[in-house]
């Protein structure tokens, strides 16, 4: 029997099959990944179109008064050419000889502020952020950790990682994978990173740490899969998802130091990610 | 929509543009999915919407534009999978005897695969047009401020992708009149 079809009937029921809400995984990617997108800044003047020139010169005009301003307080800005500020008068001026040395007395006790990483294996000094009571701990030579402890609990809170780093993973979501030789400076780091399919990578920025080239790039895991339950993103022991969590977003400065890569890695928040950068700006390595 | 909700995201707010992702979600995954025939490459489009969205909301200047601007945003995601996928005319998709799991009875096998078909033909403005304005149900010219081009454009491209839709229909019919034995 023949039946009378009406087409548009069809295609609208046709139309209406599909997905109709946003998944869990997709969400949670947006979510991590608005953390560690750089946004668009409107600036003072909002955003009001400027011709090229004009940016030209009111970028001119902002150096200049940089400068000016530079010139006028630097007889109060510290010690001068080492770079290194002075310290504020909350800061303790007791060298830290090692972290080791700060554990044997109370593993959660606030380290000096000013200390030198002695025992990795290219040495630096540093200071640590005031006000923040970071606690400085070595896993291993090439594993230093300085961590806030969290109140009330046996646990830590944000951290700032630095180790030393060989290579890569050629499939970061298995331990078992082979490792991949990172050869090239910082910016194979983060081409590496960029490969990985399980991160949500940033825009890297070129900058330099204790006068050796760097760079530094802002990531976050996408999120557990079956087929990746955690991150294995370099060659030596541990996941990113061990010393952090997949909710966790950081920022990563990678530092060439005499053809070894160096990973800063400031776990936390966006706040957190940006204080930690007096830390980095902080490091002198020998 | 609330401009309160956005304005709050537009100055920084984590938790308003969560909520914007949860109020405009859903809807965003169903235009894209319909415009690419594949809920992998749909959640890419979105995630890839939201977070440019998300960058570039501070210059975003009327908050009460904000859905026509997400959209085209999407719509923009949408055209750069399918530059991506230039194959996608040739891509045929297998469908199984029993149908995808959320398919609408009401549609046959034969012309589901039909249409399937038919639209994957279509350009990628044309479909996106019937999709914004017959799926998601923006009228003609809010479609056409999304996709950015005049009324008449996006009235046009509707019109064929609706006749190409409707011939696949009935061509299939005939196929199927052909073959069926007496």
């Amino acid at each position: 029997m023949n039946q009378l079809r009406d087409p548009d009937a069809i295609i609208a029921a046709w139309l209406e099959d599909g997905p109709n809400d946003i998944s869990t995984e997709t969400r949670r990617a947006i979510m991590t990944g608005l953390r560690v997108l750089p946004r668009r800044r409107t600036g003072p003047l909002g955003g009001i179109p400027m011709p090229f020139f004009m940016r030209v010169a009111a970028a001119g005009l902002a150096v200049v008064a940089l400068i000016s301003f530079a010139i006028l307080n630097l007889p109060n800005a510290g010690p001068g050419p080492g770079g290194v500020a002075s310290p504020s008068p909350s800061a303790s001026v007791t060298p830290t000889p090692t972290a080791a040395s700060s554990a044997a007395v109370d593993p959660r006790t606030p380290s000096p502020l000013d200390g030198v990483a002695s025992e990795f294996p290219h040495p630096f000094s540093y200071r640590l952020m005031p006000n923040e009571n970071l606690v400085v701990s070595v896993s291993d030579p090439t594993f230093y950790q300085f961590r806030v402890p969290k109140p009330g609990t046996d646990g830590w809170g944000n951290a700032i990682i630095v180790r030393l780093i060989t290579g890569g993973r050629s499939d970061p979501c298995s331990e078992a994978s082979p490792i991949v030789p990172l050869t090239g400076g910082p910016a194979s780091v983060v081409s590496y990173l960029r490969g990985s399919p399980g991160l949500i990578v940033g825009n890297d920025v070129p900058i330099s740490v204790s006068g050796m080239p760097a760079a530094r790039v802002a990531i976050a895991p996408k999120g557990p899969t079956p087929e990746c339950s955690d991150l294995w993103l370099w060659a030596e022991e541990g996941s990113f998802t061990q010393n952090a969590s997949w909710n966790s977003s950081a920022e990563l400065t990678i530092v060439n130091v005499a053809g070894d890569h160096v990973v800063i890695m400031a776990i936390g928040d966006t706040a957190w990610q940006s204080a930690s950068r007096t830390f980095v700006d902080s490091i002198r390595f020998e | 929509m609330s401009v309160g909700t956005v304005e709050r995201a537009r100055d920084g707010d984590e938790r308003a543009f969560e909520e914007l992702v949860d109020l405009h979600g859903g809807r965003c995954i169903g235009i894209a999915y319909r415009i690419l025939r594949d809920v992998e490459r749909a959640e890419d489009a979105v995630q890839q919407a939201f977070l440019l969205a998300w960058r570039e909301l501070p210059r975003l200047r009327d908050p009460e534009r904000f859905e026509v601007w997400l959209h085209r945003l999407l719509v923009n995601a949408c055209y750069e999978d399918a530059r991506r996928h230039r194959r996608w005319t040739s891509r045929i998709v297998a469908i199984p005897a029993d149908g995808p799991a959320i398919t609408d009875p009401a549609v046959s096998v034969d012309d589901r695969d039909a249409l399937e078909r038919a639209f994957r033909r279509l350009t990628p403005e044309q479909r996106a047009a019937f999709v914004l304005h017959h799926h998601a149900g923006f009228p003609l010219d809010v479609t056409a401020a999304i996709v950015g081009v005049p009324v008449g454009t996006v009235k046009s491209r509707v019109h064929s992708a609706i006749q190409s839709l409707r011939a696949a229909i009935k061509a299939d019919e005939q196929i199927g009149t052909e073959v069926r034995p007496a």
